[in-house]
């Protein structure tokens, strides 16, 4: 797991405790943990915004843990596509 | 058949929906019309408006759009040559929409009385016009899907593969070249998208090695793969020739 968080306070009227997301020193997510005001969803990590290829309109997770796999993921298979393409055009 | 009647492109349209018998295609050559010029983000049709005529695409980009009081826009639909953007002023006499010309464009504007005429005339021509208006219904559709629930990449991708396809159904488009002279203010505006998102997302789509644009060129570099990271499925767009590249 190369992502790490850092805790902060975010400006919703709700939902104020979140996490920014890096990988390494990139800044790849903001997110909120949803408060009671959401019912059974109370909890959940929400993703506010996801830079690239961690973009995902309205996404939430059981956990950080999951949020932060499934983050990954997405950059992992972003890094992948694009070192196709590279392959693929060729050197140059 | 007059092959030098403007409405030629009219004809091509209709075929790509629906085939015609002669005698159809005869009575639509025969629509009377006037040719009009409109320069490059001109209005040809503003909401609130009463039309009396239909207007027809022969060159250049047309699209429909709605403009919020605090100034933002939002574009509804593309419209290439050969489609007719008003058809629905026939029957609905205020217009709930503006329609623009997004290149210098040409259109034909065809009086709504000969349309009706021609209508309850030849049932085979109004069938496909109506046909041709429910797939406009059905873009509607697949524009809200695209714009309230694809991502940035996917929405963007989404629009170049439907212009490709239509272009191709018309013969615009040549083999994974054609040309969308789209601004990136364009391409925001329809997919719900900032200019910064929409020119971060060009970006991108040419980093995967999907499209090559060259000016306001595309060149689509991997069209399989476009359609699938767009999510696009050409079965909305009901052609009767599908147009892979």
């Amino acid at each position: 797991m190369t992502l790490t968080v850092l805790p902060v306070r975010l400006g919703n009227v709700d939902d104020t405790d979140g996490v920014l997301v890096y990988r390494g020193e990139v800044l790849v997510a903001v997110m909120s943990q949803l408060s009671a005001e959401h019912g059974e969803r109370e909890g959940r990590w929400f993703l506010e915004i996801g830079f690239g290829a961690s973009s995902e309109p309205g996404a939430d997770f059981q956990t950080l843990d999951a949020a932060k796999v499934w983050i990954e993921s997405r950059l992992d298979e972003q890094d992948r596509r694009v070192a196709e393409a590279i392959a693929r055009r060729g050197p140059g | 058949m007059a092959a030098s009647s403007e409405l030629t492109f009219l004809l091509r349209q209709l075929d790509s929906v629906v085939e015609l018998a002669p005698e159809d295609r005869a009575a639509v050559l025969s629509l009377p019309y006037r040719i009009k010029a409109v320069a490059e983000k001109r209005d040809l049709l503003r909401e609130g408006s009463h039309p009396v005529e239909s207007c027809l695409v022969l060159e250049g980009i047309v699209c429909r759009y709605k403009m919020l009081s605090n100034g933002r826009r939002q574009i509804l639909s593309f419209h290439f040559p050969g489609d007719m953007p008003d058809l629905q002023s026939l029957y609905l006499r205020t217009m709930d929409h503006s329609i623009a010309a997004i290149t210098p464009a040409r259109v034909a504007f065809i009086p709504h009385e000969s349309v009706r005429t021609l209508i309850r005339a030849q049932p085979s021509v109004a069938d496909a016009l109506s046909r041709s208006t429910m797939i406009d219904a059905s873009i509607y559709r697949e524009w809200i899907a695209n714009v309230g629930r694809r991502t940035a990449l996917e929405r963007v991708a989404h629009v170049i593969c439907e212009c490709f396809a239509r272009l191709r159904a018309v013969g615009l488009a040549k083999l994974r070249t054609f040309e969308l002279p789209l601004s990136q203010m364009e391409l925001a505006d329809a997919t719900g998208l900032s200019n910064v998102h929409v020119n971060r997302t060009m970006r991108e789509l040419r980093r995967l090695g999907l499209v090559e644009t060259n000016s306001k060129v595309h060149g689509i570099v991997d069209w399989e793969l476009l359609q699938e990271t767009a999510d696009f499925d050409p079965a909305y767009l009901h052609l009767r020739r599908q147009a892979p590249p």
